[in-house]
C-alpha cells in the first residue's frame, strides 16, 4: 500500500496565517502584562484627575460667589453704593480695585477649566482611537486562536492516519522508519500549536478584559467631561453678563471708594467740596441718578444668581453620582 | 477729527490682530514717552502676547471706548502665562501621541513662554531731600505709582511729590528704602481713580503731607483708521510753582476747572497737552488738523 508521506510531510510545514504578528509565547504574555499595568496606571490618573476637577469645580464656584451679590430677603430698599454687596467685610485695599483683582481671580479659574476641558476631550478622543485598535487585536487574537485549534485538530487527524498507517502489515520497514519520524514531529508541533492556541485564547480574554477597562475609563472621563463642561459654561455665561458692567461698576466703586474716604475725615471733606464744586457736584450726581440702576441691577443679578446656584446644584448632585460610580468601579 | 473714528471698531479677525498689535507697538516705541509716563516696553511687550491669539480664537475684541484691545484680552494673556506652565505638559503628551489641535496649542503655550506680561503695578518711593529746621525734619518724598486701569483700559502714571511736614527720625539722609504706609497707599490708590485736579485738591487738604506737584501721564486712547492706528499720550502737570491753566488737548477741550477761582490761595497752576504717534502717510493731514483745532500738540510718525 502507498502511503502519501510527501503530502504528510506537507501538512506538517505548511504556513498558518495567523492575523496578528508572529509573536511568541513570551511576547504575547508581556504585552499582556504590560497593558494591564497601562491600565492601571491610567486608572490611577483617573482618580487624580477627578480629584483635579473637583477643585476646579470649587475653585470657580467659589469664584463666582465672589462675584455675585450677597443673596438678599428680596426687599431692595434705597442701597448704598456696590461696595459692600461684593464682599463680606471691607476689604482691605479700595473696592474698585479689589474688584479687578476678584475679577481676575474669577476670569483665571473659567480659562484654567477651559484648557483642562480641551485637554479631556483630546484624551477622550486618543482613548477611541486606543479602543478602536485593541477592539480590532482582539478579534486578530480570537482569529488567530481559531486558526492555532483548527491547526492543532488537523495535526491530530493527521496521528491518527499516521497511526493507523503504521498498523498496516504491508507498511515496508523503511517508510515505517519516515512514519515513526514524521509521528515524533507531529507530537512536538502539536504541543508547541496547542501551547500557541493556548495564548491566542488568554490575549483573546485580556484584549477583551483591557477593552472593558478601558470603556468604563471612557465611560468615567465622559461624566466628569460632561459635568465640568456644565459648570464652564455656567462659569462664561456669569463672565459675559458681568463683563460689560464691569467699566461702570469700577467708577460706580471708585466713587464709593472716594465718598468712604472722605468721610473719615469730614471737616476735610467740607473744604474739599467747597473747592471743588463742580468735580464733587458731578460725583454726587452721579451717585444719585445711578443709584437706583445699581439697585435694579443688583436685583437682576441677585435673580439670576439664584438661579444659577439652583443649576449649580443641580449639577453638583449629578457629579457626585457620577463620582460615585466612578468610585465604585474604580475600587 | 481729521477723519470718522464715531464708529465703533469691529473684533479683528487673527491676522488682523497682530497687525495691529505690531502697528500699536511700532506707535508706543515713536512716542516718546518720558519718565512721566508709564513703561512703554512694559505695555508693548503685554502687547506682543495679546496680539498672539490661541488657536480656538477667531479674532481679538476692541474696547469701544478707548480703542486699545478689550479689558480681557489683556486679561487673557496674563492669564494664560501664569498657566502654561502647568499645561505644556499635558498639552505636549497629546501632541505627541498625533493630535493636531494640541500641537497647535503646544506651539501656542511655548510662545507665550517667551513673552512678557504686563506685572503688578506698585507704588514706589523715593526721598529727595530732607530739610531740617529747628527741630523739626521734614522729607521730601517723590512717589510714582502706575496703574492699569483694566475696564478701560488704560495706562496711568501718577507722579507726586511731597513734603512730608515732621518725619521725626524715622527716615535718614541716605535712605534707599522708603516705602508708602497702608493707608496712604490706599489713599493713592482711591485718588488714582479720579480726575488729576480733583487729586491734588483733596491732597493739598491732607494735614500730614503738602503736596508740591502733581503729573499724571497717560497713555491713551487708540483711534482706529484704515491706514493704521493713532496712538495718543496726555501730559497734566500741576504745581505750585506753576502759574496759569493752560490746557491744549484736542481731545478734551472742556476739561473741567473748578468755577469759584481760589486758584491763587491753593497755590497751583495747571498744564495738560497731548502728543501723538500716526502712521508716517498720514503726518501731514494730522498737523493740518490741528492747526485748524489751535493745538500745538507734538506729532511724531511711526512705521511698522
Amino acid at each position: 500500500m502507498t502511503h502519501p508521506i510527501d503530502e504528510w510531510k506537507a501538512q506538517l510545514t505548511g504556513p498558518v496565517n495567523y492575523q496578528t504578528t508572529p509573536l511568541g509565547p513570551a511576547d504575547l504574555e508581556s504585552r499582556i502584562t504590560s497593558g494591564i499595568n497601562e491600565h492601571r496606571q491610567r486608572l490611577q490618573d483617573l482618580t487624580k484627575l477627578k480629584e483635579a476637577g473637583h477643585k476646579l469645580e470649587q475653585d470657580v464656584s467659589a469664584s463666582l460667589s465672589t462675584m455675585a451679590p450677597e443673596s438678599s430677603t428680596g426687599v431692595w430698599a434705597r442701597l448704598p453704593l456696590v461696595g459692600h454687596l461684593f464682599a463680606k467685610e471691607v476689604p482691605k485695599e479700595p473696592l474698585s480695585e479689589s474688584l479687578w483683582v476678584r475679577y481676575e481671580q474669577a476670569l483665571t479659574h473659567i480659562r484654567n477649566l477651559g484648557h483642562h476641558l480641551e485637554l479631556m476631550e483630546r484624551d477622550l478622543a486618543l482613548m477611541d482611537k486606543e479602543i478602536r485598535a485593541l477592539n480590532e487585536e482582539a478579534l486578530g487574537a480570537i482569529q488567530d486562536g481559531v486558526l492555532a485549534a483548527a491547526r492543532v485538530a488537523a495535526l491530530e487527524a493527521l496521528d491518527i492516519d499516521i497511526s493507523i498507517a503504521l498498523k498496516e502489515p504491508a507498511t515496508q520497514a523503511s517508510v515505517r522508519i519516515e512514519l515513526n519520524g514524521i509521528l515524533d514531529e507531529i507530537t512536538s508541533q502539536s504541543w508547541n500549536r496547542k501551547l500557541e492556541a493556548e495564548r491566542f485564547r488568554a490575549a483573546a480574554e485580556a484584549d477583551e478584559q483591557l477593552l472593558d477597562m478601558q470603556r468604563e475609563l471612557r465611560r468615567g472621563m465622559t461624566e466628569l467631561h460632561r459635568a465640568l463642561r456644565e459648570i464652564h459654561q455656567s462659569g462664561l455665561e456669569a463672565m459675559a453678563g458681568l463683563s460689560p458692567h464691569m467699566a461702570t461698576l469700577a467708577s460706580e466703586a471708585a466713587a464709593r471708594d472716594l465718598a468712604n474716604e472722605a468721610a473719615t475725615s469730614v471737616e476735610a471733606l467740607r473744604g474739599t467740596l467747597t473747592q471743588v464744586c463742580g468735580l464733587a457736584h458731578d460725583n454726587a450726581i452721579f451717585i444719585e441718578e445711578h443709584l437706583d440702576s445699581v439697585t435694579e441691577r443688583m436685583r437682576l443679578l441677585d435673580a439670576n444668581s439664584a438661579e444659577r446656584r439652583k443649576a449649580q446644584e443641580e449639577v453638583e448632585s449629578a457629579l457626585a453620582l457620577a463620582r460615585g460610580e466612578v468610585g465604585e468601579r474604580i475600587h | 477729527m481729521s477723519e470718522s473714528t464715531d464708529e465703533t471698531p469691529a473684533p479683528l479677525p487673527t491676522d488682523q490682530a497682530a497687525v495691529f498689535c505690531a502697528h500699536l507697538r511700532a506707535a508706543l516705541r515713536a512716542i516718546r514717552l518720558n519718565l512721566y509716563y508709564p513703561s512703554w516696553r512694559a505695555i508693548s511687550d503685554h502687547l506682543a502676547g495679546v496680539g498672539h491669539l490661541p488657536p480656538d480664537q477667531d479674532n481679538l475684541a476692541i474696547c469701544p471706548r478707548t480703542g486699545w484691545p478689550a479689558p480681557n484680552e489683556w486679561l487673557r494673556f496674563r492669564i494664560d502665562h501664569k498657566l502654561a506652565p502647568d499645561l505644556i505638559a499635558h498639552v505636549r503628551r497629546a501632541a505627541d501621541a498625533g493630535d493636531e489641535p494640541s500641537a497647535q496649542k503646544a506651539a501656542y503655550l511655548q510662545h507665550l513662554h517667551t513673552l512678557t506680561p504686563m506685572r503688578e503695578p506698585d507704588i514706589r518711593v523715593a526721598l529727595v531731600n530732607i530739610d531740617e529746621e529747628g527741630e523739626t525734619r521734614q522729607g521730601r518724598f517723590e512717589v510714582v505709582m502706575d496703574r492699569w486701569e483694566p475696564g478701560e483700559p488704560s495706562f496711568i502714571r501718577w507722579t507726586v511729590r511731597v513734603l512730608d511736614q515732621d518725619i521725626g527720625d524715622r527716615i535718614s539722609v541716605n535712605e534707599l528704602e522708603a516705602k508708602a504706609t497702608t493707608a496712604f497707599k490706599r489713599r493713592l490708590q482711591i485718588l488714582a481713580a479720579q480726575p488729576a485736579l480733583a487729586a491734588w485738591l483733596v491732597l493739598w487738604d491732607d494735614p500730614d503731607i503738602r503736596v508740591e506737584e502733581l503729573v499724571r501721564g497717560q497713555v491713551g486712547p487708540v483711534q482706529h483708521h484704515a491706514s493704521g492706528p493713532r496712538l495718543s499720550a496726555t501730559l497734566t502737570r500741576i504745581a505750585n510753582h506753576l502759574s496759569g491753566i493752560r490746557v491744549d488737548d484736542p481731545l478734551s477741550p472742556d476739561l473741567l476747572i473748578p468755577e469759584t477761582d481760589n486758584r491763587a490761595a491753593l497755590r497751583y497752576g495747571m498744564s495738560h497737552s497731548r502728543k501723538w504717534a500716526v502712521p508716517e502717510s498720514t503726518l501731514t493731514k494730522q498737523r493740518t488738523w490741528l492747526n485748524d483745532q489751535g493745538s500745538k500738540n507734538l506729532v511724531y510718525p511711526y512705521t511698522a
